[in-house]
């Protein structure tokens, strides 16, 4: 019930924030929103056994490209009334709102198959405890870390060479105009 | 309360807003807030349907309950790769244009 | 004979004109000279091959009927090929056609000497030449259309030869346009023919375009039919022979070089509708009305065309009425059944009027005119023109022994025994062809007396040399005249005599087109009658009378005699008002304002409008589409989501549980 009750706040929490960033003028306070859906976000991931998922989104999205947008942000001729609409606010609502009722759709009629109560404590003991191993009581090895080094070591690796593309691309560019 | 409609629904509501900020937005900032909104409220529905979902292979493979995860740690590397670049390519439109606006024909209205 | 030799007649004269026009004008212009040559070896090779082909067909009944080949075949009674048929009256055509342009070619050396267009000239020709020469050996009527056409269109280029001259090219547009009319009736009577081929049984064996075919094709058809048929073929030689209502192409196409005049205009194009009516002459008799309104066509025509020949003041022009009239005694000839005297006298035409026409030329040579109120006297200064011309004139009028007595002696013959035993209709013609004899003398003589007797009455003084200017032609344009003039003597006895001469065998001529196969029931020459010749001789020595009694009272040519009626001078100087008729009242009134303006309402606004519309229809659509590529990248994306969208729907639609 308590859980229930967090979860409200969280989510109430998350779309306020999101349609404040999207209503305010102001630009900076916008980006300060935004932080604002991060956390909360974090927080639902909490309740829902992703709490290394939760670490992370702080450390990137909060503490990293949040800094980064303001930085950005700080661009803006005029911060205070930066965050404008162009005319296409009347059909871009129209059709935000047919794409949520197509996914509310979807989502209402999709007959999900849960998972039974039969399963429900042993799913909650992998995902509790995928951060840590040592702590649970299985042999089999159901780590985060494990199983990002072997059964994804593709994806994984292919992801590093993105970031380091991503990072000589954003030096590059950083630099650019000046030098060449 | 929690569910996995409610989760869902609240991913979807966070995706829309998201997508009405990338077409709307003049400020180039701005629409990039909304596509990492966007992001999240993708991994919202990951861990979600991670938690809720039977993995069709649990019995056999326990792992198979953390897929969820994975893919959100990607999705996250990948935003992160994407703003370090994107904002990148912002500094570089700043430096070139002197204004971080979408330049627009019908941008000027509100 | 191998077919070869045959298509070589033809395609001589094709050669030159290849040569001439494709490697001589563009490349050698400054070796212009070289262009006469080439034709007239190409047409020396056309004369050894018409000799033989001649000779051939007169001992041994010659090469008759030889395909080249199957060109399109509508359906097995239907077929065009490209062919060669050498019957009597083609050998015989061909020899006068290539022996007559063969002079004349010889004959412009001299005229057009100087001329800028020179290899221009000399190119027309052969194309002429040639496209005559298959029109006369082919054996399928669409071949024969398709050079009926060439014909045409080589006549046009000729007329209009001298392009700086609005008078020429308004000739030649007329005379284009007036037998494109006549021929409009003879593809009409074409697309019959293949319209009876699909009602012909499998057993018929008969091709429908195969002019001997043709020939014995009447009694398959209805009677309807063949009229149409035959009225239609009638129209298109109307056209090509300027007869009446057709005619008034033929003297306005004087204005094209004069030896073009008398190859192209007198001595063989016009011919080609008599040649075509003779060809198909079984087919065409099969039809009672077709007969006589040719009959009719050409007594009328004989005496109106000669009426307005006698106050033209042009002398080509009155050679032109002469033609016309000449012709018209040709047409009477065929309409009651005398084939044979009509191509007699088509040969005996050709020689006498090409030499008129050349000396005429050689007159305009001299005194750069051709307006014989400007002329007279000249017989001083050109002996031998005077002495062709009035040898000319002489069988022009019907005296014998020249061979235009001969000829017309043979048509009157055949009016004054079909008028024996026939009725009004019959006695009318007759009546007419004499009138016609009468006047034929009148104007011949007047125009004899208004250019070569008399005092000079040219101002042609221009140069400084007064009347010393005017000398003699030269011997390049003498010679084919002189030749002209030998077998305007001799043509017509020799070729036709009424009695057996020695080896020459009486009518051999006659007896010899009747022996082609087409006709099955030959034309047996009418006995030669001295009543009928004396008649028609003093009535030419009546006209001859009367012309030389008033010109030579007024040699000066003050006034015209006819000029005293003055209601009937009015209308035949004026040609009878037709040209008016023609041109202000039919085409003006009737096609401009009427019938031009519809065409002209449907072309602004159906026509130019659906332009329009597109015009605009693009346009606006392009603007329409041209919003899309505004470049905004978020109204991209906005499309891009609606497109993402509605792929949603149509997934969702078709997902088991959901939808679908």
């Amino acid at each position: 019930m308590i859980e229930d009750l967090i979860f409200g706040i969280f989510a109430v929490a998350a779309l306020a924030s999101a349609i404040g960033m999207i209503a305010l003028k102001d630009l900076f306070r916008s980006a300060l929103c935004l932080v604002a859906v991060f956390i909360s976000i974090a927080g639902i991931y909490v309740m829902l056994n992703a709490e290394f998922l939760a670490v992370v989104q702080i450390l990137v999205y909060v503490g990293a490209i949040s800094i980064l947008i303001i930085f950005a942000v700080m661009l803006s001729d005029d911060v205070k009334s930066a965050n404008l609409s162009n005319k296409l606010q009347i059909p871009a609502m129209l059709l935000c709102g047919l794409i949520l009722a197509i996914l509310l759709v979807a989502v209402v009629s999709t007959q999900w198959n849960t998972i039974s109560d039969v399963n429900r404590s042993l799913v909650d003991t992998v995902q509790i405890y995928s951060v840590d191993p040592e702590i649970s009581e299985s042999t089999e090895d159901f780590s985060l870390a494990s199983l990002l080094l072997t059964d994804y070591v593709l994806a994984f690796e292919l992801v590093s060479v993105l970031l380091l593309a991503a990072l000589v691309g954003a030096l590059s560019l950083m630099r650019g105009a000046d030098e060449r | 309360m929690m569910s996995l409609e409610t989760i869902l629904g609240l991913a979807a509501m966070l995706f829309v807003i998201g997508i009405f900020g990338v077409l709307t937005k003049k400020n180039i900032i701005a629409v990039f807030m909304s596509l990492e909104l966007m992001f999240n409220s993708v991994n919202l529905t990951f861990v979600g349907l991670s938690y809720f979902v039977m993995p069709v292979n649990l019995v056999t493979d326990l792992s198979t309950a953390m897929t969820g995860h994975v893919f959100a740690i990607f999705v996250i590397a990948v935003a992160a790769a994407e703003v370090a670049v994107g904002l990148g390519i912002v500094f570089a439109l700043y430096r070139v244009n002197g204004s971080i606006e979408l330049s627009s024909d019908i941008g000027r209205a509100t | 004979m191998s077919s070869l030799t045959i298509w070589l007649v033809f395609l001589a004269p094709l050669t030159s004109f290849v040569i001439i026009s494709l490697i001589v004008r563009p490349f050698f212009s400054k070796h212009q000279w070289i262009s006469p040559y080439l034709l007239i070896a190409g047409l020396s090779v056309s004369l050894v091959v018409s000799v033989m082909l001649f000779l051939d067909t007169l001992y041994t009944g010659g090469p008759g009927y030889n395909s080249a080949y199957q060109w399109i075949k509508i359906n097995d009674a239907a077929i065009i090929d490209l062919g060669t048929y050498i019957d009597p009256v083609s050998s015989t055509i061909l020899l006068v056609v290539v022996v007559v342009s063969l002079l004349v070619q010889i004959y412009s050396m001299g005229y057009m000497h100087g001329d800028i267009g020179y290899s221009r000239y000399f190119a027309t020709m052969a194309l002429f030449t040639s496209s005559m020469i298959g029109l006369v050996i082919s054996s399928n009527i669409v071949q024969l259309y398709a050079f009926w056409e060439l014909v045409g269109l080589s006549s046009y280029l000729l007329i209009g030869f001298w392009t700086e001259r609005p008078a020429a090219a308004a000739a030649a547009k007329k005379a284009f346009i007036i037998t494109r009319i006549g021929d409009v009736g003879f593809l009409i009577g074409i697309l019959f023919l293949i319209n009876h081929s699909f009602a012909l049984p499998l057993s018929a064996n008969v091709n429908v375009l195969h002019i001997p075919d043709i020939c014995s094709l009447a009694g398959t058809m209805s009677a309807m039919i063949v009229t149409i048929i035959t009225l239609g073929i009638l129209s298109g030689a109307m056209g090509k022979s300027a007869q009446f209502p057709f005619h008034t192409w033929l003297p306005d196409a004087m204005e094209g070089p004069t030896p073009v005049s008398a190859l192209v205009h007198s001595a063989t194009m016009v011919a080609a509708g008599v040649f075509l009516l003779v060809r198909l002459f079984p087919f065409i008799s099969a039809s009672d009305t077709t007969m006589l309104i040719i009959a009719g066509v050409g007594a009328f025509t004989a005496v109106f065309a000669a009426t307005m020949g006698l106050v033209v003041n042009d002398i080509k022009r009155v050679l032109a009425y002469s033609s016309i009239s000449q012709l018209a005694y040709m047409f009477a000839a065929i309409g009651l059944g005398a084939f044979g005297p009509a191509i007699f006298h088509l040969i005996t035409h050709a020689f006498f009027k090409a030499l008129l026409f050349l000396c005429s030329g050689s007159v305009n040579h001299a005194t750069h005119t051709f307006d014989m109120r400007e002329m007279g006297g000249l017989r001083k200064y050109m002996p031998w023109t005077y002495g062709l011309m009035l040898v000319s004139s002489l069988s022009l009028i019907g005296l014998p022994p020249l061979s235009g007595f001969w000829s017309k002696d043979e048509i009157m013959l055949s009016a004054w025994e079909k008028m024996l035993h026939g009725s009004v209709f019959e006695i009318t013609i007759f009546a007419l062809l004499a009138i016609g004899v009468v006047l034929t003398a009148f104007y011949t003589w007047r125009m004899i007396s208004l250019t070569f007797h008399g005092e000079y009455r040219g101002n042609d003084v221009g140069d400084g040399h007064g009347d010393h200017s005017i000398h003699e032609s030269p011997r390049v344009m003498i010679a084919p005249m002189a030749l002209l003039g030998v077998a305007t003597v001799l043509a017509g006895f020799l070729t036709n005599p009424p009695v057996n001469v020695g080896p020459i065998h009486k009518h051999w001529l006659n007896d010899f087109i009747s022996s082609s196969i087409v006709f099955h029931h030959g034309h047996h020459a009418a006995e030669f009658s001295v009543l009928v010749a004396i008649l028609s001789t003093v009535l030419g020595l009546i006209g001859l009378g009367i012309a030389v009694y008033y010109y030579k009272l007024s040699q000066n040519g003050k006034k015209e005699p006819l000029e005293s009626m003055k209601g009937f001078y009015g209308l035949i100087y004026n040609k009878y008002y037709l040209d008016d008729l023609y041109e202000n009242i039919i085409v003006r009134n009737i096609l401009q304002k009427r019938i031009v303006n519809i065409i002209a309402f449907v072309d602004k606004y159906v026509v130019d409008g659906l332009g329009l519309f597109l015009g605009f229809a693009v346009k606006n659509v392009g603007h329409v589409l041209g919003l899309f590529q505004n470049g905004n990248v978020q109204f991209y994306t906005f499309v891009i989501s609606l497109g993402g969208v509605i792929g949603l729907i149509i997934l969702l639609m078709y997902t088991p549980g959901l939808g679908g």
